[in-house]
């Protein structure tokens, strides 16, 4: 396949000078002509985010105490790099095979240190020849037409050539978003039974946990874990099956494994440190937040939720003073921005008012009542939950009330949250009143939903339209409530004749649902009905 | 007290610190090639096949370091054995600068795909082709097909062969010899052993061909 190189960009991440300009020599071999060089991850992600590179070669020790593997999936979970663009590690020593072997998100391919310029072109010819191959698959998946995408994959599976596994498993990952659990099950079965690859197995646990089947996942994961200790994403998802199981102790002991073998995984730490909080094991959440905090100072990839975890061990330690460094140090390194201020504001308040500085406490809360009114903040819910625990301390009981009737009504199916909406409320010595208010909440969106739903079976579809679009306007961070509005929406258009506001309506919805859960069964269901109505009255999408 | 030294940490460190200097090492041959000063080509060939034999030494060593109790595990993914032998031959032709003829056989032969550790494997047979381009005389052959329910990799030459006594020898521990080719086969044996298929293991098979050249096989389950 005749290749033109003198028209790719590409991106060299290498630590180390003297392999940057080498490979820059090699390239330039073969008629590379545009070449940039990053020293650092974040010199990578910066020049990503500046302008598209086609290839890019990256050595997966970065130096900074980062990893290529680590940067590779910052690129793809931040859409940086597209299915289209060519992403090669390279590595001095075999460690990363066995890390290659085990990941979800995978590079194109690796080479060993040190290789010949022909291997490193021949290689990317394979890679570009292979994505040309995928290119129809590719560019229906980024259009978000996937079930035409899945038609097309299994198309392909009929010949067997060299990408038959490649196509098994990106039709396996196809059928996963969308919530096609079953037909996943079979390919990953398919592919073990040729071989027993890590990944295959990990894909059928997957879908034994998808289907809430504990046991068989947790027996598989270990024999995973067994066979290859190096797949991190087993010990993760080890953890959640034992989570879901209520034995949370084994679930921490699980992560600290993981942690202990990949330390710089900030999201594992996370987890773990949340997991530790449950089991009161505060001294080890304090270090996995800690942890999380640390790492996040050098990488663009961080958020103030992770000071609000470190600042809420801390203050549950009694180590106050440090608790609100924390929270100093969180407006410091987001710039005073209003999430940051907010975040501290609240967290101050507890942190004051359970070290007895009452006045203090009170000036906090009144400040992250005024940024939350003023900003329009969508704070996250463990940080809600503790505005409206201060705001009970406060005697503020009308805004406690209407806190966690809010997050109740934006969450309304997430268990773990109204089991903590209850116990603040219980804590606040109104457990009775807040089973009230919460139990009617929840009571009342299932209502709401399903009369929504019953009066569009019964044709009454504008009926459908309003109840549904005002429970939307009440509700927007409800995926179900704000996911039926649009299903009403469209299917109004569908049967009555398009409507332009009804159309820009649902997209608005669609939107927010996007941002919520882009992965979920309904959202992507809802998605393919936008699209067969704007196609069924030729509006161009 | 100081902590006692750690002679095993200190090796490995050693040879992986050696290992990065030769490939810093290549990439300036590369860059030194890329001048194309005439009448070099034999010599930069020769430094290179040099380089290239200290990496893969190198390297086997590391791996086998690590075999202490007998455990080497693989990381079995499916690769295309046609595209796997171009590789070879790409790297094979650049240590010889023409004056050996590198040949792939019958392709079409050759599965679509296979599941084995292509570092690995890939490991053995450059040791195989390294041996090759010490005894050839004029080309050697590369051939990948599925025999039974194995893959079968071979790597054929026309020298003189395998002397007799390596036709007999055991291959499960590591000879010393005055050609020093013992490492590299226990090597091989070591990887065609660590990769299992339900019962069934790999094995290396010595032989030598029609024409006395040594043909060196190693299958994959």
């Amino acid at each position: 396949m005749e290749l033109n190189f003198a028209e790719k960009r590409v991106l060299i991440i290498d630590d180390h000078p003297g392999m940057r300009s080498s490979m820059r020599a090699i390239l330039s071999a073969f008629g590379v002509v545009f070449v940039e060089m990053a020293s650092t991850a974040n010199e990578a992600i910066r020049r990503l985010q500046a302008k598209p590179f086609d290839i890019i070669i990256c050595d997966y020790f970065l130096g900074d105490g980062s990893d290529g593997q680590q940067l590779l999936e910052q690129m793809r979970r931040n859409n940086l790099i597209s299915l289209s663009n060519i992403f090669v590690m390279v590595t001095a020593e075999r460690v990363y095979e066995k890390v290659v072997s085990a990941v979800e998100l995978a590079p194109d391919d690796y080479l060993i240190k040190p290789f010949s310029g022909e291997v490193l072109r021949s290689r990317l010819e394979r890679i570009m020849a292979k994505k040309h191959a995928f290119a129809g698959i590719y560019k229906l998946i980024e259009s978000n037409k996937l079930a035409e995408a899945t038609q097309l994959c299994v198309e392909l599976t009929k010949h067997t050539n060299k990408y038959t596994v490649d196509v098994l498993r990106l039709l396996a990952e196809l059928y996963v978003t969308q919530g096609k659990f079953e037909e996943a099950q079979n390919i990953y079965q398919q592919v073990v039974q040729m071989r027993a690859v890590p990944w295959a197995r990990m894909g059928l646990a997957t879908m034994f946990h998808a289907k809430q089947n504990h046991q068989e996942a947790e027996a598989l994961l270990e024999e995973v874990i067994d066979e290859a200790p190096e797949y991190m994403a087993a010990y993760d998802l080890l953890s959640k099956v034992c989570e879901a199981q209520d034995k949370t102790e084994r679930a921490q002991q699980v992560l600290q494994r993981a942690v202990a073998a990949s330390p710089l995984t900030a999201h594992r730490q996370k987890d773990m440190g949340q997991l530790a909080m449950r089991n009161g094991d505060m001294e080890t959440a304090e270090k996995a937040f800690a942890n999380v905090v640390e790492r996040g100072k050098t990488s663009f990839f961080r958020s103030t939720e992770d000071y609000a975890n470190l600042s809420r061990v801390q203050m549950e330690l009694g180590k106050h003073t440090e608790a609100l460094g924390t929270l100093r140090d969180a407006r410091a390194s987001f710039n005073n921005s209003p999430d940051a201020e907010f975040t501290a504001a609240v967290m101050e308040s507890l942190v004051y008012q359970n070290a007895g500085d009452a006045k203090a406490s009170a000036k906090a809360l009144e400040a992250a009542l005024a940024l939350q009114k003023s900003h329009d903040i969508k704070g996250q819910e463990d940080l809600s939950l503790d505005l409206a625990k201060s705001c009970f301390a406060h005697g503020k009981d009308d805004e406690a009330k209407k806190l966690i009737e809010k997050l109740v009504r934006n969450n309304h199916d997430s268990a773990a949250l109204i089991k903590k909406a209850k116990q603040l409320f219980d804590d606040a010595g109104k457990g009775n009143e807040g089973r009230a208010i919460i139990d009617g909440s929840v009571k009342e969106i299932i209502q709401l939903n399903n009369q929504g739903v019953l009066k569009a079976k019964e044709g009454d579809l504008d009926g459908s339209v309003k109840l549904l679009t005002e429970a939307a306007e009440k509700m927007p961070e409800n995926l179900q409530i704000i996911l039926n509005a649009a299903q009403a929406l469209l299917v109004h258009i569908d049967k009555r004749g398009w409507n332009e506001d009804y159309m820009l309506s649902a997209q608005r919805y669609l939107e927010a649902a996007r941002g919520k859960n882009a992965a979920h069964p309904k959202f992507l269901s809802v998605s393919k009905l936008a699209q067969d109505v704007t196609q069924k009255y030729g509006v161009a999408a | 007290m100081s902590a006692p030294l750690d002679l095993n940490l200190l090796a490995a460190a050693s040879m992986h610190e050696v290992k990065n200097l030769l490939g810093q090492l290549t990439l300036s041959l590369e860059e030194i090639a890329q001048a194309q000063c005439p009448g070099t080509e034999q010599e930069i060939a020769g430094a290179r096949f040099a380089c290239s034999r200290v990496v893969d030494r190198l390297t086997e060593m590391m791996i086998l370091y690590k075999l202490d109790g007998g455990h080497l595990h693989p990381s079995i993914a499916a690769h295309s054995p046609s595209d796997f032998l171009e590789d070879i031959m790409l790297s094979a032709k650049n240590l010889t600068a023409g004056r050996i003829e590198l040949r792939i056989q019958a392709l079409d032969q050759a599965p679509e795909f296979w599941f084995y550790d292509r570092d690995l494997v890939e490991s053995a047979m450059m040791n195989a082709v390294h041996n090759a381009l010490l005894y050839a005389r004029s080309w050697i052959s590369l051939s990948a097909e599925q025999n039974g329910d194995d893959l079968v990799l071979r790597v054929t030459d026309d020298g003189a062969g395998y002397p007799t006594e390596l036709l007999q020898a055991r291959l499960d521990a590591p000879r010393t010899s005055d050609q020093g080719c013992g490492l590299g086969l226990y090597f091989a044996h070591s990887v065609a052993q660590a990769h299992r298929n339900q019962d069934r293991c790999g094995k290396v098979l010595l032989d030598n061909g029609e024409n006395g050249g040594a043909m060196f096989s190693l299958y994959l389950p």
